[in-house]
């Protein structure tokens, strides 16, 4: 049979109520509460019976007490004289239960316990939500940033994606609980004002916000692991969320430990926000390290190369033979096999688009003199999206759309520039977008490119 | 805070500090109040500690013995003061009400 019972607490703090009223139908099914985690509770087997529960606040004490102060003990004085067991507390929250049929309550001034609930609040819950919610917006910050700095780079990796829904999740969900519980502590406050009393927080939506951030997290944490592309972002996931757990083990286990031993709360605290500095500076620098052993290992390399070439004593170079939309061959270049080319697609797609840096160049020291191929390719399968990129990618460049025949292209946008003093033909460059179906394509061409825009005319027939 | 927060005393505010006029221990407090206000008026264990964590910053009450956790408090000046201030105020709602709200004078 089982003895012991561990449920989790979705219940808003500010809602002792409701976490009340849990309690008593737990007592009457059998389950007497015991003690207190830092994510639920911890019910032990008993006779079913008829008990009365009260959480009140105690704003003086902590999370990092060793145990009980002697104002907790005075408190808890008080309320065994008016017939209230201490049961057990967690930070500030205090547990009590009373067997008598109609014990007088532990808080008789709603003034007081609003008081008691928004400064226990505002040291506990509000300032650790809102110190996690300065720390994700910075993330979501950066990750805007990088957005906006390289669009489609970050748009074509779900892993980019999924990672930034999570973030704005998170960072909505911490605001709506520091939004909600401010909006309940001043309707509460004029309720009480009124003659009233304390309002009912919204612990119901509380609840499924709770469900759908972790039905968010979970897919998105799903999505991030299905990109793995390579046994070394395997090792880098599993050393992610291991070492994190280490880090809660650790941390949560001294503080256990000096809390055990009877150390002050001052001591407590110190200990663990130091150990926490320390961990997480280990935990980033272990990151750091472990990707470096990775990847000069090559465990970390998306793809594998055809073949790696020794150059010469330790310096080395990988050979591709990705499948390119168009070759220095394409382009009547002759390419032999002296010439050791490179031919590589480097980039990735996700369900919005697929965007690479096409590259096709020689083994260096090889003697050839093939110029580099460089151009990017973008795919977008969505038409609406399709023509954003497109209309942006031209505004920002000052690109003019072209109608000629000669390309075949859908659309066709333009843009070209003089290098040195004076407009002469011989030093022009010319910079092409080319859109064929759901691809698009960027070239240069003319002076000291790789190609003139005569060749690259001759061989787009193989884009289309 | 505090000095808003005893502008005008509540019941239970009221009693307690009325209590303390004797020396009283915090914990009989409540009976007392109880047997007082015949069951009419009654503390909660929470609201007591608290109001007298108020009362003794705000200068309202002192503390007089300490017998491990069981203390005992008593009415300062300054408390006195408060209470007779509250009885005034609470006279005068009782003056204005025979008046106007028995006799009918307006």
């Amino acid at each position: 049979m089982i003895e012991k019972k561990f449920l989790l607490n979705w219940y808003q703090s500010n809602d002792t109520a409701a976490m009340e009223e849990k309690m008593e139908k737990m007592a009457e099914k059998g389950w007497l509460l015991e003690r207190v985690g830092s994510g639920g509770w911890h019910f032990r087997r008993a006779e079913p019976q008829k008990v009365k529960y009260t959480i009140t606040y105690f704003p003086a004490a902590s999370v990092f007490d060793g145990g009980p102060t002697e104002g907790q003990e005075t408190y808890a004085d008080y309320c065994a004289a008016a017939g209230w067991e201490f049961v057990c507390a967690y930070g500030p929250m205090q547990y009590f239960r009373s067997t008598r049929p109609d014990p007088v309550p532990i808080e008789t001034d709603e003034g007081e316990k609003l008081c008691a609930i928004h400064r226990s609040m505002l040291k506990t819950w509000v300032l650790s939500y809102g110190m996690l919610l300065a720390v994700w917006l910075l993330n979501l910050g950066l990750r805007l940033s990088e957005l906006r700095r390289r669009p489609l780079s970050f748009l074509s990796s779900n892993r980019n994606i999924a990672f930034l829904v999570l973030i704005v999740f998170f960072v909505l969900y911490l605001a709506a609980f520091l939004l909600d519980y401010f909006i309940w502590y001043f309707r509460s406050k004029k309720a009480v004002a009124e003659g009233g009393v304390c309002l009912r927080p919204h612990t119901k939506a509380r609840f499924w916000a709770s469900m759908v951030l972790l039905a968010v997290a979970a897919l998105a944490v799903l999505t991030m692991v299905s990109e793995v592309s390579s046994p070394g972002m395997a090792w880098v996931w599993v050393y992610a969320f291991g070492g994190m757990a280490v880090m809660l083990v650790l941390s949560q286990g001294l503080m256990a430990l000096m809390k055990k031993r009877g150390c002050s709360r001052e001591a407590t605290r110190t200990a663990f926000f130091v150990a926490v500095v320390v961990l997480a500076i280990a935990y980033t620098t272990g990151v750091t390290v472990v990707v470096s052993r990775l990847r000069s290992a090559g465990l970390m390399d998306e793809k594998r190369p055809a073949y790696t070439y020794q150059v010469s004593g330790s310096w080395s170079w990988k050979i591709y033979h990705d499948d390119l939309p168009l070759t220095l061959e394409d382009l009547g270049y002759t390419v032999t096999v002296e010439d050791r080319c490179s031919y590589e697609m480097e980039g990735s797609r996700s369900f919005l688009l697929g965007y690479w840096t096409c590259t096709q160049r020689p083994v260096p020291r090889s003697g050839s003199d093939l110029p580099d191929l460089e151009y990017d390719v973008i795919e977008i399968p969505w038409d609406w999206l399709r023509n954003y990129v497109v209309e942006r990618q031209a505004a920002e460049y000052a690109w003019e759309e072209v109608n000629d025949p000669r390309w075949g292209a859908d659309r066709m946008f333009h843009t070209s520039w003089y290098i040195g003093t004076g407009e002469r033909e011989d030093r022009k460059v010319e910079q092409f977008l080319l859109v064929y179906g759901d691809r698009i394509y960027c070239f240069t061409t003319g002076c000291d490119q790789v190609c003139t825009t005569e060749q690259l005319l001759a061989a787009v027939e193989k884009l289309k | 805070m505090a000095r808003e927060k005893f502008q005008t005393l509540t019941e239970q505010m009221f009693y307690i500090l009325l209590c303390l006029r004797g020396e009283c221990c915090g914990v009989d407090i409540m009976e007392r109040v109880t047997a007082m206000t015949e069951g009419r008026v009654t503390i909660g264990p929470g609201t007591l500690y608290s109001l007298l964590e108020s009362f003794v910053q705000e200068g309202f009450i002192r503390e007089t013995r300490s017998e491990g956790r069981k203390r005992s408090y008593i009415i300062t000046e300054s408390g006195k003061h408060r209470l007779e201030e509250e009885y005034q105020r609470i006279l005068r709602q009782a003056q204005d009400y025979r008046r106007y709200g028995v006799e009918g004078i307006l």
